[in-house]
């Protein structure tokens, strides 16, 4: 499980693999999160339900994590923290922690305005999962 | 990386012969050594994958700031057929109606001299910019926020940020026609309500400038500009209620798709046909984004005046803060074109660049029909940004549009490399620059470096003919989210 980032001029290509969908999931998140701030400083004390539904793992994907950034903008909370409940098309439960910003213990590093849908295939690999997501930011 | 053959028609135009399934050809306005950069990434294939839609007029085209997007290039132009051609978010993008507006002033430089950081720093207090801030004297029920979806920048007035006046400055009076705030989601009202007035992150800015160079007087005076003169610029667009539209379109088009059997080789570019219903619902909720926009770089321009009254204690007439133009750079529009001849209504979609419509267009206000439409392209911060006109060329050969930008050529993650631990602010400080950032993050992704030159971006358009070069600007104050 891990992630990376790579070069994408306009904007940022994650590189997401895992084990499981599950953890693919999840992992996607986190890597999400690590963009827009220091995660090591963000403590889980409260916690989210969300429920999304996509038709496809891939639609399922992007709605999950711009789910995250609705969350993250209305709420103004940072997340570090993510746990898939239930993941069977067309539909994904999870659990997210983390707590509220505040501009003397956070630092955004880069604001997120939306995950996009392009070049995104979730591919099977030998060892479980990848993915290659790009955001506009 | 990009094999695609290029066919060169003049200097400042390339050609992509049609092949498989493109449906027209593709052209890229760009300088030979340019062309070197943009064939590092996958933005021309992205201006074929264009090509490939429905019903699409005339050319794929592609501006001289082009760089890789997600489904269209950045930088791209494409009209699509009222009857047979679809419209597409992934053509507008994420922040739509993002754009810029011009002001300009009776200041010269020597009046704020020793006054420049007092007025940065009551901008920034006064303009909310970064991560959920907010005006505290701003509160939008959803009721309010409805009227702000249909009226846009007409609303703005109607609150008093603002005069009548700047309406006729604004690319469609600053409303487009057709907004239904019921094709929008509760999630995309409730992210607006939130963050109507606010600048927002990443490249978004307010920036005070001076006109450091002329280059066509009789334009220039035509537009109020002179010498020395202070100019402000404010670039930022819809915030989350954009966002929020485009993915929830995005979802809605993908089974559009399905539905119309619509073959696409990139599912960014989901797309319906402009009269389904998909396609309409689509248009209908960005049109409320747009308004959304104008709404908000119309309250800005409010927050500015007042911050200059203050800070300069000087009267509105004194100070004479009146608006040049605002221009979209993120939008789909229907407009009527000739083509071969024929006038038609297109769905003209521009993703980053912008509208240049030529002198005499019945869509320009009377004190603009001599010169053609101010076109504003912002530089990256802490160069320089360029005032143009739209010209007759562009009308023919672009739907009336040009750049938009400099375009990036450094992803952030490189960026931030590059830039590493240097202190931007302190840098741009030695050239004279005064910066006040929400977060150091994002300075550091806006390097100069991270840029095109965009005075190579701009001499492409106005040698091509597609927009014709007015005044340059300089910075001397920015704040960023």
């Amino acid at each position: 499980m891990g992630f990376s980032f790579l070069n994408h001029t306009a904007d940022v290509q994650i590189k997401v693999w895992a084990e499981s969908l599950e953890a693919l999931f999840e992992e996607s998140a986190y890597a999400l999160f690590s963009l827009i701030t220091n995660l090591e400083k963000v403590t889980p004390k409260e916690a989210l339900f969300i429920e999304v539904e996509g038709k496809d793992y891939e639609e399922l994907l992007v709605s999950w994590l711009n789910e995250l950034l609705y969350h993250h903008e209305v709420k103004n909370m940072l997340f570090s923290h993510f746990k898939v409940l239930e993941l069977a098309l067309p539909f994904l439960r999870a659990e997210i922690k983390g707590e509220p910003f505040s501009s003397e213990k956070h630092e955004i590093l880069t604001p997120i305005k939306a995950v996009t849908y392009h070049n995104l295939k979730i591919r099977k690999t030998g060892k479980g999962f990848e993915v290659e997501i790009i955001l506009d930011i | 990386m990009s094999k695609i053959k290029l066919r060169k028609i003049d200097d400042y135009r390339w050609l992509i012969p049609k092949e498989g399934k493109m449906r027209t050809e593709g052209l890229i306005y760009a300088s030979e050594k340019m062309l070197e950069e943009i064939e590092e990434d996958q933005s021309i294939l992205q201006v074929k994958n264009v090509a490939t839609m429905p019903g699409i007029v005339g050319r794929s085209l592609a501006m001289p700031d082009i760089h890789w997007g997600y489904g269209f290039p950045i930088g791209g132009v494409a009209a699509f057929d009222e009857e047979e051609g679809v419209i597409s978010p992934g053509g507008v993008g994420y922040d739509i109606n993002c754009g810029v507006r011009l002001l300009r002033s009776n200041l010269t430089r020597k009046d704020i001299e020793g006054k420049l950081e007092e007025l940065v720093d009551a901008l920034f207090r006064n303009v909310p910019s970064g991560v959920g801030s907010h005006r505290r004297d701003l509160k939008l029920d959803k009721n309010q926020e409805r009227k702000v979806l249909l009226k846009g920048a007409q609303w703005a007035v109607e609150q008093g940020f603002g005069k009548w006046e700047d309406l006729i400055h604004i690319e469609e009076g600053g409303c487009i026609k057709g907004a239904d705030p019921d094709l929008v989601s509760e999630k995309a009202l409730e992210r607006g309500r939130a963050q109507l007035g606010t600048l927002g992150s990443g490249n978004h800015f307010v920036e005070i400038g001076y006109v450091k160079e002329i280059f066509d007087e009789k334009l220039a005076s035509a537009l109020g500009l002179f010498k020395d003169q202070i100019t402000i610029t404010i670039h930022t667009g819809s915030r989350g209620l954009g966002h929020q539209i485009c993915d929830d379109f995005i979802k809605v088009m993908n089974k559009a798709v399905e539905k119309y059997g619509i073959e696409l080789p990139d599912r960014q570019l989901c797309c319906a046909p402009i009269k389904s219903p998909e396609g309409r619902d689509y248009f209908a909720a960005m049109a409320c984004a747009a308004n959304f926009a104008f709404a908000n770089r119309q309250m800005i321009t409010h927050w500015v005046r007042e911050t200059f009254e203050e800070v300069l204690k000087a009267s509105p007439r004194a100070l004479g803060l009146e608006l040049v133009y605002d221009v979209c750079h993120n939008i789909a529009k229907f407009e009527v074109h000739k083509v071969n001849g024929k006038e038609r209504r297109l769905c003209v979609h521009r993703k980053g660049a912008t509208r240049a419509f030529p002198p005499g267009h019945p869509d320009l206000p009377k004190d603009y029909q001599e010169t053609g439409q101010p076109v504003l392209i912002p530089g990256d911060m802490g160069r320089y940004s360029y005032v143009l006109v739209g010209t007759q060329r562009a009308m023919e050969e672009t739907f009336g549009s040009t750049c938009h930008g400099a375009g990036r050529v450094l992803s952030r993650h490189q960026a931030k490399k590059t830039a590493g631990a240097r202190s931007v602010a302190e840098e741009l400080r030695r050239k004279g620059i005064y910066i006040r950032a929400a977060s150091r993050s994002t300075m550091v992704e806006e390097v100069p470096e991270a840029y095109k030159d965009v005075a190579d971006v701009v001499e492409v358009v106005h040698n091509a003919g597609l927009s014709k070069k007015v005044a340059k600007l300089m910075p001397l104050g920015v704040i960023k989210g």
